[in-house]
């Protein structure tokens, strides 16, 4: 790993995220949406991980932290559907809220953050673990 | 100056003490003499909740007293008390509220007060159970407040008489409104499948458990039963009468075998509130207040009763129980245990009631096997704690099996043979069985307890040789799904699958013609075979991901060529993902296993099985012709969910269930994988 290429991977890192969240946002009327946002996101985290374990550990162990996003994205999305329930009087049912610089702000939105908190943090939470059962095993042969 | 704090911490406990009694004595008073109290049709005591009341004044006043004497030697027993005192002024406001407002505000405050009080007794784990107990019970707060939200909804009323009349009246049966009042029954009086919580609760000091855990707490949830009653639908009572039963069987079982006394005291309670829900589900009220009374009386003086172990520093083990009280405090113990048998006048004897309504009633065997074995665990208990009082000699370590085996057995047979009875049999000879039941079931029951002295422990050598067993077997697991036979059946499935991927596509998309793009379509099937070929075969680990990675890819690189960007992208990604998790995970597992099956058996096997799935993925194949149903999901997309994804529409819109479920699945992997993490 050349040093060029984890600094590269620092700079990367924000620009990665926002990516991630352009997809997560443009879903609706784009290709993209949470699942794809949160792989992409997922996948950001990851390079990040094997590129800098050794160094930052601290940052590492906060990221660990944050599988309580996964449940948090599955009440959202259930959440969403209740929303449908209380103002049209159907599970799931489509709400729009409102629309701000073009973005459509409808349940189907917060469903799609739901999705991406889930795939975010519990996909990440495994990778993390697994990375963090010692190194050494994974180089020996 | 530490002498000054202590006497004014004695000084203010036994303010705070004497306005609980007093408080008390008015509340019982009051509530005994039926008269009806209005205070701006927010607050009512009437017969409706007279009963509730009458229970809460009662237990006040002795709980209250032996709170002080229990706490006013402790740095904070001042503010336990005082916050035992609220808690007691929040119960009586939840009970009298008119108003769903006031009701849900009431309820939820119980929850926090729960935390305060368990977190307060600073032994070791309380904070820890605190939460517990406080995760669970919010469910069932959080739910009652989306049922109160619901019914406003329905009725556009706040007051708690009105609302249920309107809904009564608009004859509809929410089946939500059904589940979410169901759930905050369940999870605030413990019962199944939210009956853990009464059990880590326990941790708390004995006057909070006496009060809390005995006579109020866990009422409450009832209390809301026996409040929405009029609305409660045939879903709603089926399942606490199921529901009842089960935690009554299980937790009569568990409190006969436990050797813990505050922890035996605990799963008896939850026996009587699965007890208690099964009569609400059965709709015997009368019979609901009555056993509601009386348990919350017998119950808290058993849990004083530890508390006073405690302060005598005995232990907190059955065998204890006889070197703890004097002569004449044992006798007058004698009578919270009769009442805890169900001994007519002292007890309820709600359980023989249910006994009979079951048997002239449903008939269901399942129930009536059920109760047989409540009354037969919970009076064994009851015995059992009768002896305790007189002799010391520990249990037996062990219960053998046989024993417990011919037990059930007889249970089971008892049960066949009385249903089978009373199916043909006239009402009346169905009332003499019954009776004659319930006879056998005391004289049974007070052996079992009385001489037996049951506890219940598997042996460790057991449990460990079961562990060792089950270690060898997952072993033994691994090496097969490394070995040949393995390889070959995911490769034959993974080789027939895209054949007749590549033909159903082939087939729809291009109707058989040749072109270019069918030749590149070709190009990626063939790279996507050779990959997963080479993935199976080769004893590289590091090549088994690269080369089923080059599968992958071509399989993205089809679904781009049929116009499916967002299936690209995240299988791309996930790609990528899996890519790394593999790597991670591979290093993990144990070397190649050799293997001992011959090549040739294993591509039999392997292909035998693969053909088999073949044919179950041609069975379900979806119908021709589904250009109808793709064009109706573009058009609805735009017009249902304003989107012009259609995927996504569907995603989140049309699949909305599907979506939820596929992501709860990714939540039990995580969870699967730490277990195995942990174990390892």
């Amino acid at each position: 790993m050349t040093k060029l290429f984890a600094e590269g991977v620092l700079i990367l890192l924000p620009l990665q995220i926002l990516g991630a969240i352009v997809f997560l946002v443009r879903g609706h009327d784009l290709p993209g949406g949470g699942f794809i946002a949160g792989v992409l996101g997922l996948a950001t985290f990851i390079i990040y991980g094997l590129v800098w374990r050794s160094k930052v550990d601290p940052v590492f162990s906060e990221l660990k932290n944050l599988s309580f996003l996964g449940p948090l994205g599955i009440l959202v999305t259930l959440g969403s559907g209740f929303l449908g329930y209380l103002v049209k009087g159907e599970l799931f049912a489509s709400v729009y809220l409102f629309n701000v610089l073009g973005l459509k702000f409808t349940s189907e939105f917060i469903f799609d953050f739901g999705v991406f908190l889930t795939v975010l943090s519990l996909a990440g939470f495994i990778f993390f673990e697994l990375l963090n059962m010692e190194l050494e095993e994974w180089t020996r042969d | 100056m530490i002498e000054t704090h202590r006497r004014l911490n004695e000084f203010l406990s036994a303010i705070i003490t004497l306005v609980w009694v007093v408080f008390g004595i008015g509340l019982s008073g009051v509530s005994l003499s039926g008269v009806e109290v209005s205070w701006k049709n927010i607050f009512r005591l009437d017969a409706a909740n007279h009963p509730f009341v009458f229970t809460l004044g009662v237990c006040s006043i002795y709980i209250g007293i032996f709170s002080y004497f229990y706490f006013s030697r402790k740095k904070s027993g001042f503010w336990i008390n005082l916050a035992l005192f609220l808690f007691v002024l929040n119960v009586a406001a939840l009970f009298l509220a008119q108003n769903l407002v006031i009701l849900v505000a009431a309820f939820e405050l119980t929850t926090i007060f729960s935390w305060v009080l368990i977190a307060a007794s600073k032994h070791q784990g309380s904070l820890q159970a605190a939460r517990f107990v406080v995760a669970l019970t919010l469910l069932g707060g959080i739910s009652f407040l989306a049922f109160c939200s619901l019914l406003f909804k329905e009725t556009n009323s706040l007051d708690l008489h009105e609302a249920l009349r309107a809904y009564r009246l608009s004859n509809n049966t929410g089946f939500l409104l059904q589940v979410l009042i169901l759930i905050s029954i369940l999870s605030k009086s413990a019962i199944f499948p939210f009956s853990a919580w009464l059990i880590r609760a326990m941790v708390a000091d004995a006057p909070v458990s006496a009060l809390l855990h005995s006579a109020t707490l866990v009422k409450l949830g009832l209390f809301l039963g026996y409040l929405f009653f009029p609305i409660l639908g045939e879903f709603s009572k089926q399942a606490l009468i199921y529901l009842g039963a089960i935690t009554a069987f299980f937790c009569s079982f568990r409190a006969l075998f436990c050797n813990q006394l505050k922890t035996a005291l605990a799963f008896s309670t939850l026996a009587s509130l699965g007890v208690l829900g099964w009569c609400l589900g059965a709709g015997l009220i009368a019979e609901f207040l009555n056993f509601l009374i009386i348990h919350a009386l017998y119950k808290s003086v058993l849990f004083l009763m530890v508390g006073l172990m405690v302060l005598r520093k005995k232990g907190g083990s059955i065998q204890d129980v006889a070197t703890s009280f004097a002569g004449s405090e044992k006798f007058l113990l004698f009578l919270p245990l009769f009442s805890l048998i169900g001994i007519p006048l002292i007890g309820s004897p709600v359980k023989e009631f249910l006994l009979d309504s079951v048997l002239h009633g449903s008939k269901s065997i399942f129930l009536v096997l059920l109760n047989v074995g409540t009354i037969l665990f919970l009076q064994a208990f009851g015995f059992k704690l009768m002896r305790a009082l007189y002799t010391e000699a520990t249990p037996k370590t062990s219960l053998r099996f046989r024993y417990l085996g011919w037990m059930v057995l007889a249970l089971f047979l008892a049960g066949l043979v009385g249903a089978g009875y009373v199916h043909k049999v006239p009402e009346k000879t169905v009332s003499q069985f019954s009776e004659v039941l319930t006879l056998f079931l005391l004289v049974a029951s007070a052996l079992f307890g009385f001489l037996k002295n049951p506890d219940f422990s598997i042996p460790s050598a057991f449990l460990f040789k079961l562990q060792e067993g089950f270690g060898a077997f997952m072993k033994s697991l691994t090496a097969r799904f490394q070995n040949q036979k393995f390889q070959s059946y995911v490769f034959s499935v993974f080789a027939c699958s895209t054949a007749l991927i590549s033909f159903s596509t082939l087939n729809v998309h291009f109707e058989l013609k040749w072109t270019f793009i069918s030749s590149v379509l070709f190009a990626l099937l063939i790279i996507a075979f050779l990959g997963g070929y080479l993935a199976l075969r080769s004893r590289s680990r590091v090549l088994t991901v690269v080369s089923f990675a080059l599968a992958g890819l071509s399989v993205n690189f089809a679904f781009l060529i049929f116009g499916a960007p967002d299936l690209a992208i995240t299988s791309f990604l996930v790609d990528l993902i899996w890519l790394a998790l593999f790597i991670l995970a591979l290093y993990k597992l144990p070397p190649f296993a050799k293997t001992s099956i011959s090549s040739f058996k294993g591509w039999a096997f392997g292909l035998s099985v693969s053909v088999g799935v073949v044919f179950f993925l041609i069975a379900v194949q979806p119908p021709q012709g589904l250009s109808a149903l793709k064009n109706a999901y573009l058009v609805e997309a735009e017009r249902l969910v304003s989107a012009k994804n259609a995927v996504n529409a569907i995603v989140t819109g049309f699949r909305g269930f599907d979506t939820v479920g596929e992501i709860i699945v990714l939540f039990l992997a995580a969870l699967g994988f730490k277990a195995l993490v942990k174990n390892d």
